[in-house]
């Protein structure tokens, strides 16, 4: 990541914060290009038993499996032509696993899921605009996952709502999740050019 | 009719090729190759896109299922709705942090009336309608940002100004609407008078917020009409059908216009989507159409549509076993009738 991106990213810490966020991804593998994100995606949801808990019908496990290989297939297509175009975007940028990330101190966690939810804002403001033509499918679920980071973001700025670390940590979890599955479905948009 | 997509797909690729080197003829077998090619990859891009956006439904609803609170926060929600929000999260008060220039911005929300302003996470917002934001403490600056919010009425323009990796900038931004049914969507307010509410049983299993998109319908593909597609097709508005469900769904077919659905114009393709998920499987809907250049009305059925919900669904309890019927004592042998005036003489005596 560039000096500058970084100091962007986490301008709002203390000093302390800064230290202990900078010493938290020191600790971390090397990279994890953006194109893994639909990898990370099903090995957390692997791990946190979401795609599991679908009834194990044959054909339903034939299309989920699928549908997340077709989605690597579009990112992989999709990110490497966009990411030239992606001012905030650091192909080398690190990026814990869910494993790596549990072994840190909360206030890290924290500031690496804000982080990585800030870089996420970013690549998603640097996508082309919504395509003219819009698939039904795709474009209910963009409204539908929207809708569930706004409500995240509803309960993470309620002054009336006083969340412990831990559940901030679960709802800032959350919203990286949401944010990567919207990612990943606009840069799927972006590749349908017929118009 | 479906001449006019093949015609579209095809214009760039004549017109990229380079006519000095090659005859006429081999430019049009090339052409031809190129455009079937590229029709190939588009079908399988789009087979794709429907995979990963299923996929993405399932993971999403399942992501929220088990936040702590969602009920309340669904609850929440609905108690604010009609309140403009910036659609920002901003960071909570740190001790000993000491004054700060105003209120930082850790999260904005896609879609939200700030993320369309250019606001960023990691903003400092130093003022709004140039009331300063800075303060002794970061909540003291917070108070002050809802503090402006709460006089703050819907189709007011904020001017905000920021501070962005020690620069100052300023945007004006236009706070929506909390909307507990589909409350980021930009044009809803337009929806507002015409679009059925869904039932809320908020409190109860929640049904607040919830989308609905079928199976049947979700490959349909849609543009909003252009000045120049709208004089091919015979209308000036409207939503062209660039690819119809295969199913079959709403007897639509590739090229006709959607004009209005049970006489609710759709502004957008997104209105459309949305005006359709408030359908039940079953009900009778009237999509009005220009087909060939002539107005039709199609008179269809809904034919399914699946919810996603914030809160899950309300299992249903399984039914209460059923009490065993009371054991019914054998009858007893009848007495014989010496042995029960016999009895009878007893208690009387």
């Amino acid at each position: 990541m560039s000096d500058g991106k970084e100091e962007a990213m986490i301008a709002g810490l203390t000093a302390e914060q800064h230290d202990a966020l900078r010493d938290g991804l020191r600790a971390l593998p090397e990279t994890m290009p953006p194109r893994a994100v639909w990898e990370r995606i099903r090995e957390q949801a692997d791990a946190e038993g979401l795609l599991a808990e679908q009834k194990p019908t044959v054909n339903r496990q034939w299309f989920l499996g699928a549908g997340l290989a077709a989605a690597v297939a579009i990112v992989a297509v999709a990110v490497p032509s966009l990411m030239s175009n992606a001012p905030q975007t650091d192909p080398g940028q690190v990026v814990p696993s869910a494993g790596q990330v549990e072994q840190q101190p909360l206030v890290t966690r924290l500031n690496v899921l804000r982080a990585e939810s800030s870089q996420l804002e970013g690549e998603l403001a640097a996508l082309p605009g919504e395509p003219r033509v819009l698939r039904a499918g795709t474009a209910a679920t963009i409204a539908d996952i929207k809708s569930r980071i706004a409500a995240i973001d509803f309960q993470l700025s309620d002054p009336e709502v006083q969340l412990t670390p831990e559940e901030q940590e679960i709802f800032w979890r959350e919203r990286v999740r949401l944010m990567k599955l919207l990612v990943s479905l606009r840069y799927a948009q972006t590749q349908r050019t017929a118009f | 009719m479906k001449n006019w997509k093949l015609f579209v797909a095809a214009l760039p690729l004549v017109f990229g090729a380079t006519a000095h080197a090659q005859s006429e003829a081999e430019l049009r077998t090339a052409a031809e190759a190129r455009a079937e090619a590229e029709a190939q990859v588009e079908i399988e891009l789009a087979e794709a896109e429907a995979m990963l956006a299923e996929a993405a439904a399932r993971v999403a609803e399942l992501s929220t299922r088990n936040l702590p609170e969602i009920v309340r926060i669904e609850e929440r929600i609905v108690a604010m709705q009609g309140r403009p929000r910036l659609g920002v999260t901003i960071a909570s008060d740190e001790p000993n942090k000491g004054p700060v220039e105003g209120v930082e911005v850790i999260g904005v929300t896609p879609g939200s009336a700030a993320a369309e302003a250019g606001i960023r996470s990691g903003d400092v917002l130093t003022a709004a309608n140039d009331e300063s934001l800075s303060a002794d403490s970061q909540s003291d600056a917070n108070t002050r940002l809802l503090n402006f919010m709460m006089a703050v009425d819907e189709g007011d323009k904020v001017e905000i100004d920021y501070l962005r990796d020690g620069n100052v900038g300023s945007v004006t931004v236009e706070p929506r609407a909390v909307e507990a049914f589909s409350f980021v969507l930009p044009d809803m307010s337009e929806l507002e008078e015409s679009i059925r509410v869904m039932p809320r049983i908020v409190g109860d299993g929640g049904m607040a917020f919830a989308y609905r998109i079928g199976t049947s319908w979700a490959d349909m593909e849609l543009v909003e009409l252009s000045e120049g597609l709208g004089r091919y097709f015979g209308t000036d508005k409207g939503l062209l059908v660039v690819s119809a469900p295969k199913s079959g769904a709403f007897d639509l077919e590739d090229g006709d216009v959607i004009q209005s659905i049970d006489g609710r114009e759709p502004a957008s393709v997104n209105q459309a989507i949305k005006i359709l998920g408030t359908y039940e499987p079953g009900q009778t809907i009237e999509i009005s159409i220009m087909r060939d250049k002539r107005r039709q009305t199609l008179e269809v059925e809904m034919p399914d549509n699946r919810m996603s919900r914030l809160v899950p669904e309300p299992r249903v309890a399984p039914a209460a076993p059923v009490a065993p019927a009371p054991l019914v004592a054998p009858p007893a042998p009848k007495p014989a009738r010496h042995h029960k005036r016999e009895s009878v003489h007893d208690i009387s005596t």
